[in-house]
């Protein structure tokens, strides 16, 4: 029988197994609460944006869709077709809601239907403390050109 | 008497059977008889016939190929069947990497072609959304996934390895 002199030290790998899916664990349970308070923050949002518009569903295309693909980030995401959603009214209003969840954000973005393709990407970045505006308010109809939101700092999208 | 387990065992049989669960086995499956070829001994069943606990939470979260927004809105005007509505929802890529914090709107084009596919199907196949059986489901998935239309499969293709 040939002899490799190998010694395996087995506690010491018991140690680096456990530790390996102590991590694992940890990084589960860290996903987990994350997923779960993007479901929550999303879910409040299109509660809130129901009384405003109309959810895109399988029905037909509506005012606005808040996403569901949850990218690991602290940010929902809403596209919303329609400039009327914009009112600072609704827009502080959201701000309320996302003051609760510290460290995240709503990604409000301009989707209009008819201007996917010729209207650069835009919207605002709302968070609890600051809204960051990237709207292009020269493609906008005349009544919406005049949009302002107290407190907000102009930005540009992030390539 | 039972042999009495060297640690070195117990971390080789453990880690075994998170390899089995991993790949969605489970140790009570029957196996293949001996004398069946090279199948012998080999789970029968099929690899993902069980998803583990562990392993579908790790798939929430994804991108679904037939946007969650959109059909969970059906679902709650009790407008889709529970069970169709499971299809459309285990219809996942599994989690996204870490994403950026910018503007997403291929998405508004992507949820616009899955709803064109949508009305082409359910009107091919003479249904309405409150009739549609998982099968059915299944079938206009297999249609998302295999769709030539640049705006569906472009988009699925930033979530293909």
């Amino acid at each position: 029988m040939v002899d490799f002199d190998v010694k395996i030290n087995a506690e010491g790998l018991g140690e680096v197994v456990g530790k390996k899916k102590k991590s694992k664990e940890d990084e589960d349970r860290r996903y987990d609460e994350q997923f779960n308070t993007f479901l929550r923050l999303r879910d409040r949002i299109e509660n809130l944006l129901e009384q405003y518009g109309r959810p895109d569903s399988l029905a037909g295309l509506g005012d606005f869709s808040a996403h569901y693909d949850f990218v690991q980030s602290d940010q929902v995401k809403v596209s919303v077709a329609n400039l009327d959603l914009f009112q600072p009214f609704i827009v502080y209003e959201l701000q309320d809601i996302v003051k609760e969840f510290p460290g995240w954000e709503i990604v409000y973005a301009v989707t209009l239907d008819d201007h996917l393709k010729d209207w650069p990407n835009m919207g605002l970045y709302i968070r609890g403390d600051e809204i960051i505006d990237t709207l292009q308010r020269q493609y906008f109809p005349k009544k919406y050109q005049s949009i302002e939101y107290a407190g907000s700092k102009r930005g540009t999208e992030p390539d | 008497m039972p042999r009495p387990q060297t640690t070195i065992t117990r971390i080789f049989c453990s880690s075994l059977r998170e390899e089995c669960l991993k790949a969605g086995f489970r140790s009570d499956q029957p196996r293949w008889r001996k004398g069946s070829g090279r199948r012998s001994g080999r789970w029968s069943g099929g690899t993902g016939s069980l998803i583990t606990d562990q392993a579908y939470r790790r798939l929430r979260g994804g991108h679904h190929y037939v946007p969650r927004e959109i059909f969970e809105d059906l679902f709650k005007k009790n407008q889709l069947r529970p069970e169709t509505r499971k299809i459309f929802d285990e219809a996942v890529t599994g989690p996204l990497p870490k994403g950026l914090h910018k503007n997403d709107r291929p998405h508004r084009e992507y949820t616009k072609a899955v709803l064109g596919l949508w009305y082409q199907f359910v009107e091919r196949h003479g249904i309405r959304s409150e009739e549609m059986a998982p099968d059915q489901a299944r079938k206009f998935i297999y249609e998302v996934l295999h769709s030539d239309d640049p705006r569906i499969s472009l988009y699925n293709g930033r979530f293909r390895r």
